[in-house]
């Protein structure tokens, strides 16, 4: 199972301790994703992950082009994503996770399909389909 | 099963009634009752943030089939209206409906309405997203949440909106916040006093408040002291 995280700001450690702790298993690898609108948190990404108690291998990367959904699904097809793990930052005043325009872009993107889940803090969206882009040849 | 919010263009009913005055603050369909010949009757309720006549409504309603209007107690600028018309007049309903979508509150404000509906998971999202935006143009997905029941359909909030109209909006905050902090558990998990500070105001008012909604909630139920 691959598992893609994306990180949107600093407080995004609750989020990889969720994802580390309570959703991926052992031996599953894991590509913490920032997003180029989102600050450098590489070495304090790394600390909360050496902090947490998990057996998992993990990467992260910056996304290279803009956090469009469309660059998003390519990195998902790239890396064989089973899993694409989003943060709750904000949420209404009924309880719902708010929903920002990235991830719009993703839950009404044609090409993405699968189950939509949540957790504590984290929205997953599992058993994940990425169709690949048609060919234009 | 998802529950979703989301905004979208102005249409049918909501947008004829929020052209009418710039007082009108919003308009929610309560319920909606299908009759023949592809009519419906529908429950409304009009907020207007000053005053908007009845007559004012009823004039500028009249291809609509007005049945019945009233105004509400303490709330002196909101209406409750019950109206026959054509399912085309409320084709937003009609479109959550046909695409097996749970409405349970649709909103119309100046610049949208604003609707919270139980899908059954994220294929039937993006399949009612795409009819919707198909029909009356682009969405805005505001929240969502997971959930094991479906809900209400509509009316999901009309013991609130009823009580809202005989409480004052003062008077129901006290009794939300008092029942949230648990003032009402047994035993009893804050006092008077915490709750009059966290809504920073005076014990004697909070008194005053919490009493007041208690008699408007026995007169509801049990009508008016003789």
């Amino acid at each position: 199972m691959t598992t893609i995280l994306l990180i949107k700001s600093a407080d995004n450690q609750r989020f990889i301790t969720e994802v580390f702790e309570s959703i991926v298993d052992t031996g599953e690898d894991v590509h913490l994703l920032q997003l180029p609108s989102a600050p450098d948190f590489d070495s304090s990404l790394q600390e909360t992950i050496s902090m947490s108690d998990c057996d998992v291998s993990y990467k992260i990367h910056t996304l290279p082009k803009e956090d469009t959904a469309t660059n998003l699904i390519e990195f998902a097809i790239e890396v064989n994503a089973d899993r694409i793990c989003l943060g709750i930052l904000n949420r209404t005043s009924a309880g719902k996770a708010q929903v920002d325009e990235l991830m719009q872009s993703l839950l009404l993107h044609q090409r993405l399909s699968g189950n939509l889940t949540f957790g504590e803090q984290i929205m997953s969206l599992e058993a994940l389909e990425c169709e690949t882009r048609p060919s234009t040849v | 099963m998802l529950r979703i919010k989301f905004e979208m263009p102005l249409a049918g009913i909501s947008s004829t009634v929020l052209a009418i005055d710039d007082q009108i603050r919003n308009i929610e369909i309560d319920n909606a009752l299908p009759v023949a010949d592809n009519a419906v009757i529908l429950s409304l309720t009009i907020q207007c943030d000053s005053a908007v006549s009845a007559e004012t409504l009823l004039n500028k309603l009249s291809n609509i089939q007005v049945i019945d209007i009233s105004q509400t107690e303490t709330e002196g600028y909101t209406y409750h209206l019950g109206v026959l018309t054509e399912t085309s007049n409320a084709p937003v309903l009609i479109s959550l409906t046909t695409n097996e979508t749970i409405p349970h509150r649709i909103i119309g404000k100046h610049s949208h309405i604003e609707i919270i509906a139980s899908m059954r998971d994220w294929n039937h999202l993006k399949t009612v997203a795409g009819t919707i935006e198909e029909k009356f143009g682009e969405i805005k997905l505001v929240g969502t949440t997971q959930t094991d029941s479906i809900g209400f359909p509509l009316g999901a909030n009309k013991v609130k909106q009823t009580m809202s109209g005989k409480l004052s909006q003062k008077q129901l905050t006290v009794l939300e916040t008092a029942y949230r902090m648990g003032y009402f558990t047994i035993p009893q998990e804050v006092n008077a006093k915490e709750i009059a500070d966290e809504l920073d105001i005076s014990r004697s008012t909070l008194s005053e408040r919490l009493r007041g909604a208690e008699h408007a909630l026995c007169a509801l139920l049990f009508g008016p002291r003789t």
